[in-house]
């Protein structure tokens, strides 16, 4: 089912620049693009907020050895 | 496409402690943007008091930073459990402590909710899940999910 958004001349204009810059058939993948990388924008400045300087073993090793603590047993099957 | 590639494809994705270290780390970081836009992620409150406890405990990020704010922006929390979600997991509990194999609550907990909502439970350390992987939750690697980016990107990068 679609569905009709309204926007203003300029914006009309705006988006139609984008949909031929970008090669695309319909403003339906210019909105769904324009969506995305919002996400992937706000999405990354997220994560840099929480920058862990760690390696991906290190950051692991310290969670096992953090669990092994709360229960010391756990590792020994 | 490989069964990995398949997986990914068809499910939502549960990440668990150690998969969040991973990808967190400063290796694998800026593959989160692009993994949370092409999968529905989820992480539960349990793994986010153990992933959270290592930041502390490493003191990696400033005080400030609120963890949990952060963490809500990048993915779908879920912090409340059904009653039938509560009950398998005291029963997968106990059944474990009566076969002796022991397992943490967070693991556990991990395992019932990606079986209940039919999720991929993804873990940067599968040796957690020994004893329990007969339960039925499919389990992958975090480097699967890093390697599905990764040729994922090169796709784009190359008309």
């Amino acid at each position: 089912m679609t569905k009709t958004i309204a926007v203003d001349e300029a914006t009309w204009k705006k988006l139609r620049a984008l949909k031929d810059k970008l090669g695309l058939q319909s403003y339906n993948d210019v909105i769904n693009i324009l969506v995305e990388r919002w996400h992937v924008t706000e999405i990354k400045e997220a994560v840099d907020t929480l920058s862990l300087d760690l390696e991906p073993q290190e950051a692991v090793s310290i969670l096992k050895s953090m669990r092994k603590m709360r229960a010391p047993n756990i590792d020994k099957q | 496409m490989t069964n990995s590639e398949e997986l990914l494809e068809q499910s939502d994705l549960l990440l668990d402690a150690s998969a969040l270290a991973v990808l967190h780390s400063s290796k694998y970081r800026d593959f989160i943007p692009i993994i949370v836009s092409r999968f529905n992620v989820h992480v539960t409150i349990f793994s986010l008091v153990e992933f959270a406890a290592s930041i502390y405990y490493t003191r990696k990020t400033p005080p400030s930073t609120s963890i949990m704010q952060v963490m809500r922006k990048i993915y779908n929390v879920i912090d409340t459990l059904d009653d039938a979600l509560i009950e398998k997991i005291a029963m997968l509990m106990g059944e474990l402590t009566h076969y002796s194999i022991p397992a943490t609550f967070e693991d556990i907990a991990n395992v019932v909710i990606a079986l209940q909502r039919k999720m991929v439970l993804v873990t940067g350390d599968p040796e957690r899940y020994t004893g329990l992987e007969k339960y039925g939750a499919i389990i992958l690697n975090v480097e699967e999910l890093i390697r599905s980016t990764e040729e994922f990107l090169e796709r784009e990068i190359k008309p």
